[in-house]
């Protein structure tokens, strides 16, 4: 099996072929980004000027000044963003867990039916109930509230999906009976000695809730109609709308920073997200 | 130890409990609340008092003129699937599905073969490819990052007159003057496509990868031994084996792309006159713009939902099939494990 000069050859070109492509699609990924990242250093004359270039300007403040008040509250908008998303966050991973834990230590006679269940309803996308979700909500006063959009994440099928699959591969029952031995009752048993060991499965779906709880567009466009209790991406809608065709440099900001948590959280986490990605392939 | 087993059960019921709960009342219900809607005549602003009845329609006579009762009113009589009926024939549902469908097929066709191509490269045995956790890092990142926020940045990138891909062309030469992009139709589904198959096909090439990280390496030394190519290896023993994944990738894509909405919102609000106003934009604008025709919006979801069904209920019995299997291979060391400790029962 001695490579010939062509083989040679060949392999080399294939090699340059992949690096080629793998570059340039890399690049594809972050160049929009830099182009926001640098725009929304510069000033509204230089962008209608020179709208693509690397070079930061010095406009950053004068830029943020349209951001703090009216329609676009970058301050009010992150506070709104991070208490949903950080809501969802914690009761979509309790619960999960919880709910995973049943399916697994206990034998209960509908534990199969219910784990049935929950693979069949977990790729219903909740969008298709959005209008009763919205006159149910309506109906209970619950318009420009947080409610609507931390409870219900209680029920998260796929995630039940994914810490089950985690706690059979993982987890043994001879804990829990050396705790019960113990005397430990067994919701104690749960909190103190199950769930720190559950810690990796939980970071890893947190990530995806709160990312994707962030992320929202259509609920929070109808359910949030109060400026006050809006959230990033509605607030990012009205920058569309509003100035959009006047502060470019402000909209660049804006939409940087409807992204910066998601960033931050992406490049310090990025290979469990991969890893992640890879582990369940849960579309949210 | 069996009486033991038998007093714990009632815990498996009680921690459900809040999982039930949360489904029956914020999923189920309005679900339920969604069909009863899409049955009535819920439409017009709303207000605290106002009753919503069962959809009617207007009784008419052999010559087609509505019949009036002895006080001169005019005759309503029940019409149940009036709302379907409507949306049915309801051009722009028509128009918004195939929009819908197109937008689709247009980003997951090439997202769907860069992916596999990426994966076969990343996972080559013959050519080991460098800094692939990097790449990996970038190609995935746009998914992670708010849809409706990266339709706005693009939508000020196709800025006119003074966008950055207007001056772009322009300098290279390629235009002459800016172009209205916002106006052209092929050119905006043409860019949401992009943006959907920009944000996604690395998340495809992960699972993709995983699928063939997870082959029984076996395989590939008996093709080894038979003399046979990277190429025919891809194509006679890695693809066919991927049947599942790819059946999945593609079940659950066509699912999120006949949801879809944030991208054709926030960059082109479903237009121009209507290019990239999908089903789901359709629907939002039904029900929360102009004459906020609930009941119709409704439908359109519920019709949306049968559609949907359809496609879940073909992945959940691949998923069924394979959990099944991993199961009974459990019990069978667990059997074995017994076994092994000397018949404790």
């Amino acid at each position: 099996m001695v490579g010939s000069k062509s083989q040679k050859a060949f392999r080399i070109t294939f090699k340059v072929l992949i690096y080629t492509v793998c570059i340039f699609l890399s690049i594809l990924s972050i160049f929009p980004f830099i182009i926001m990242l640098v725009n929304a250093t510069r000033s509204n004359q230089q962008i209608l000027s020179q709208s693509l270039t690397l070079i930061p300007g010095t406009s950053l403040a004068d830029n943020f000044k349209p951001l703090t008040r009216g329609t676009f509250n970058a301050v009010v908008g992150f506070k709104n963003s991070i208490i949903i998303a950080a809501g969802a966050t914690i009761f979509a991973t309790y619960f999960s867990s919880i709910t995973a834990y049943a399916l697994t230590v206990y034998d209960w006679r509908l534990r199969n039916g219910f784990f049935t269940f929950i693979v069949a309803v977990m790729m219903l996308p909740a969008q298709v109930s959005t209008i009763g979700f919205y006159q149910f909500m309506y109906s209970l006063d619950l318009v420009n509230n947080f409610i609507p959009f931390i409870v219900p994440s209680i029920a998260a099928p796929s995630i039940v999906f994914f810490m089950r699959q985690y706690l059979l591969s993982t987890f043994s029952v001879d804990i829990v009976n050396a705790a019960r031995i113990d005397g430990a009752n067994e919701f104690y048993t749960f909190n103190m000695i199950v769930l720190p060991m559950m810690k990796p499965a939980i970071a890893m779906q947190a990530i995806f809730v709160f990312v994707g709880s962030w992320n929202q567009l259509l609920l929070p466009l109808i359910l949030l109609t109060d400026q006050k209790m809006q959230t990033m991406p509605i607030m990012v809608r009205a920058l569309n709308a509003n100035f959009i065709k006047t502060e470019y440099g402000a909209t660049y900001l804006g939409l940087t920073l409807s992204m910066i948590p998601l960033f931050i959280v992406y490049f310090a986490l990025s290979k469990y997200i991969i890893a992640g990605v890879q582990l369940g392939g849960v579309k949210e | 130890m069996q009486r033991k087993n038998f007093s714990y059960a009632k815990y498996g019921y009680l921690f459900c409990i809040p999982f039930v709960l949360a489904f029956l009342v914020f999923s189920l219900y309005p679900l339920i609340y969604t069909v009863g809607i899409s049955f009535s005549d819920m439409s017009g602003a709303m207000t605290v008092d106002r009753e919503f009845g069962i959809q009617t329609k207007i009784v008419v006579d052999e010559d087609g003129e509505a019949v009036l009762d002895s006080d001169g009113n005019i005759v309503r009589e029940l019409d149940l699937f009036g709302n379907y009926r409507e949306v049915l024939g309801f051009q722009t549902f028509k128009r918004a599905f195939n929009v819908t469908l197109k937008l689709w097929i247009m980003n997951f066709i090439p997202q769907i073969l860069l992916a596999i191509v990426l994966a076969a490269w990343f996972t080559s045995r013959w050519t080991k490819v460098k800094g692939q956790g990097l790449f990996k890092v970038l190609f995935y990142m746009p998914n992670i990052i708010t849809a409706g926020s990266i339709a706005a940045l693009f939508s000020a990138l196709f800025m006119h007159p003074y966008g950055v891909v207007n001056d772009t062309l322009i300098s290279l030469g390629i235009l002459e003057e800016a172009k209205n992009w916002g106006m052209d139709t092929n050119a905006t589904q043409y860019t949401v496509s992009f943006i959907q198959f920009w944000m996604w096909y690395g998340y495809t090439m992960l699972l993709v990868i995983s699928g063939i990280i997870g082959l029984n390496p076996q395989m590939y030394e008996a093709a080894d031994i038979d003399g046979a190519g990277p190429t025919k290896q891809f194509f006679y023993i890695t693809l066919p084996s991927l049947r599942t994944i790819l059946l999945y990738i593609f079940v659950t894509s066509l699912i999120g792309g006949l949801n879809m909405f944030d991208i054709p919102l926030m960059y082109s609000d479903g237009g121009p006159g209507g290019a990239t106003r999908t089903v789901s934009i359709a629907i939002y604008q039904q029900a929360f713009s102009g004459a906020r025709r609930y009941n119709m919006a409704s439908a359109m979801s519920l019709i949306m939902f049968v559609v949907i069904g359809a496609c879940s209920l073909v992945l959940f019995f691949i998923m069924r099939d394979k959990d099944a299997a991993k199961i009974k291979k459990m019990l069978k060391a667990e059997r074995r494990a017994m076994k092994k400790a000397g018949g404790v029962h």
